[in-house]
């Protein structure tokens, strides 16, 4: 046993000791690193309105994904090229990203199909090589509706996408039924996704207790479909006087440490001249001894 | 007095009365005159040109004035430990220096209202503190404390002057005239009677209790002109005890200086004696311990945490650009003093002398160091400035009216003392007589 590990180890020693130029080269930092550009190209509607892109540049150097700015991005309805089917040209920002909503113009383009086709085309820079992107989705359409159910208040959330001239049910579909907050997304109960039934619809019960919402107690429950292959991203949102009114109190003009003058704390106010008062009123006191020690002058 | 060895009134007279400047006395106030003219030039070129002939920019708007102002009023905190704190603990033997303490405390807090409105670059502005006064603003509270310590300084030198300019005015042949004028303007009226005495001391003693919080407060409100400001170096909840004790250690190092000065130039071996020096010295010691204390509090408890924004500004005082300053502060404005002044020997008038002179100036520098450094390290980065706004040295006009300003002070001693008996003459004979009773 003890003469096999030995052959073993010195196998190992001389094998590594083989490829050792071979991974110092594939090491050697000296190489500069390739760098390949990287476009994407993503569908999204909120509220069943107007339909917008987002463009996304980045360039990948060694194991680094960094983002590719100042990129011009021309998009296409579902031809790459033409010039009646250009949707807008854009540059994206310092992050790499860039947004355009659907024209007027393609309203008619847009209608007369039930999917679409989006083509991204960016040109070549200093910093970006040029590259095409291409996303396909079909129309869809997310509604939000409340239901108040005999166990509290609900979500309901249906998703329909166009087929022809009609909008049928999409199935096996996962929704987030959440509440929309400045960090991002609560669920409204304990699920993070509800996935769609032959109707197409999820329920979710808004367990969401003391929420504080606007000054109302309005809050903003969504609905959203999330990256989805058929129909890219899909939020629509509502408002609901679910919440806790919350009411700001405004400090301004109120006495405070930073007001003016004129509005000092009373406290402050108390303690400063009440210390004022009573140093000075000694101070004058011992003045007044002064003048009667002068006085005494007369009766030496 | 000299131990066991009574004096006649009349060699106390003679000893202590005022004396006219020798030729040393007369260079002396000529070199204070100068120096103050120039600072009072500088002054001008100030106010002619504006605030940019200073070295003043954006980030250090505090700059050497603002250190000057505050060691002017660390320094006249001294009047309240000698007067008040050791009168009213009954420690006799602190009786000869009291005038001394007064006169560097009146001196002094005149100047540090003076170079605050240096400070302000618009003087005419200081009229709108009074017109715009908020309550909640730190200035404001150290503009009320400082007039306030100004006019008990005032009393608390005037009122035990009273039996002396009694005497001064007894002797009319040894003032000139215009002198005689000056003592029976103040003190004519003062015939010694028992009312007079009893209302006085009455009065002095109400003094010595009231000067001890408003000297408190004075510094203190002066520690939270920085510590309200919420920046490196200054964010301590210990500034103002902090502030005290280092205020305490420089009056008391200004003292010893002042002693051995006075002794030596106007001969009062028989009245500052060995036994003060050995005194005033142990409490200088006492002193060095407190603010070393709180300076191993302000530095360390930072650096063990090092916390980011505090970390350039450490490393800055303690091996940067400002090592040198920081350590010289440390070593030689307190731990030298304090080692000399911890033997006997050491406690003898010219060791203690050297030792006074040694934390005066390292106060002076430890002044400097809490405001400029922690200016030149703000919060968020100093970025798309001049050059000039990244580094801070004074310009002349500030060396010339820093400088003017600590002769202004010592001017105001001088004259103080050719005026004025430095030792108190009726404490020193009644003393005196009680001494020879017994």
């Amino acid at each position: 046993m003890m003469h096999t590990r030995k052959i073993d180890i010195s196998k190992l020693i001389a094998v590594i000791a083989l490829c050792m130029p071979v991974m110092l080269c594939a090491q050697d930092s000296s190489a500069p690193a390739a760098r390949e550009s990287l476009l994407y190209l993503k569908y999204q509607l909120k509220n069943n309105r107007i339909p917008y892109l987002q463009v996304q540049t980045k360039t990948k150097e060694g194991k680094a994904f960094l983002p590719a700015g100042n990129v011009p991005v021309e998009l296409f309805l579902d031809k790459d090229s033409a010039a009646e089917a250009l949707i807008g040209k854009v540059t994206t920002n310092n992050l790499g990203e860039a947004t355009i909503w659907m024209p007027g113009s393609l309203a008619k383009a847009w209608d007369h199909a039930s999917d679409h086709t989006f083509y991204a085309q960016a040109k070549a820079v200093k910093n970006f090589d040029a590259m095409q992107a291409s996303v396909t989705i079909i129309m869809a359409r997310l509604e939000l509706d409340t239901a108040a159910g005999s166990d509290g208040r609900s979500l309901k959330a249906k998703l329909v996408k166009k087929e022809g001239e009609s909008w049928v049910p999409m199935p096996e579909v996962d929704v987030r039924l959440a509440v929309k907050r400045l960090g991002g997304y609560l669920p409204v109960a304990g699920d993070e996704t509800y996935t769609t039934d032959s109707t197409g619809s999820v329920t979710g019960e808004f367990a969401l207790q003391h929420l504080p919402g606007d000054s109302t107690g309005k809050i903003e429950v969504v609905a959203r479909v999330e990256e989805n292959d058929e129909v890219g991203t899909l939020e629509t949102s509502l408002l609901v006087p679910w919440g806790e009114p919350v009411v700001y109190k405004s400090d301004f003009n109120k006495r405070s440490l930073w007001a003016t003058g004129r509005k000092a704390p009373i406290w402050l106010m108390l303690i400063a001249y009440g210390c004022i008062i009573g140093v000075w009123s000694t101070v004058i006191y011992l003045f007044i001894n002064l003048y009667k020690i002068i006085k005494l002058r007369s009766q030496a | 007095m000299k131990e066991h060895s009574p004096l006649s009134t009349e060699k106390i007279i003679s000893d202590l009365y005022p004396k006219k400047f020798g030729r040393i006395g007369r260079v002396w106030t000529l070199f204070l005159v100068i120096v103050c003219l120039i600072g009072a030039y500088a002054y001008y070129r100030q106010l002619r040109y504006g605030l940019v002939v200073t070295s003043l920019r954006d980030y250090v708007s505090w700059g050497i004035y603002i250190s000057n102002f505050v060691f002017f009023v660390a320094i006249s905190l001294v009047g309240s430990l000698i007067t008040a704190i050791l009168r009213l603990a009954n420690a006799k033997w602190s009786t000869p220096l009291t005038r001394i303490a007064e006169m560097i405390a009146v001196s002094a807090i005149v100047f540090a209202s003076l170079i605050i409105i240096v400070d302000m670059g618009r003087p005419e502005r200081l009229v709108y503190i009074f017109t715009h006064t908020r309550i909640q603003s730190p200035i404001t509270w150290d503009v009320v404390v400082i007039s306030t310590y100004f006019v008990i300084s005032l009393l608390l030198l005037y009122l035990p002057l009273l039996p002396d300019l009694q005497i001064l005015n007894s002797h009319p042949n040894r003032n000139t005239g215009f002198l005689n004028r000056i003592y029976r303007f103040l003190g004519a009226f003062w015939k010694g009677t028992r009312e007079q005495e009893a209302i006085n001391n009455r009065s002095i003693i109400l003094l010595c209790i009231l000067i001890i919080p408003v000297a408190f407060t004075i510094h203190t409100v002066t520690s939270w002109l920085f510590a309200t400001t919420y920046r490196p170096g200054w964010d301590s909840t210990n500034f103002g005890a902090y502030f005290i004790s280092g205020a305490f250690l420089v009056g008391g190092g200004a003292v010893l200086v002042a002693m051995y000065l006075f002794r030596k130039f106007y001969g009062l071996q028989n009245y500052i004696t060995y036994r003060h020096f050995d005194n005033m010295g142990r409490v200088v010691v006492m002193l060095a311990l407190l603010y070393l204390y709180f300076n191993v509090n302000e530095y360390l408890v930072p650096a063990f945490k090092m916390k980011k924004p505090e970390e350039h500004h450490l490393e800055e005082l303690f091996s940067g650009k400002f090592s040198l300053g920081f350590w010289f502060a440390i070593i030689v404005g307190m731990i030298i003093p304090m080692f000399i002044l911890m033997f006997k020997k050491g406690r003898r008038p010219y060791p203690a002398f050297w030792a006074g002179v040694m934390v005066v100036v390292g106060a002076w520098f430890k002044r400097y160091l809490i405001v400029t450094p922690t200016l030149l390290h703000p919060f968020l980065p100093m970025a798309d400035v001049p050059e000039s706004y990244l580094n801070y040295f004074p310009s002349w006009e500030e060396w010339a009216i820093a400088m003017g300003s600590l002769a202004g002070v010592l001017l105001i001693i001088t004259l103080l003392a050719r005026v004025f008996p430095i030792v108190p003459m009726h404490e020193s004979i009644t003393e005196n007589d009680a001494h020879q009773e017994n």
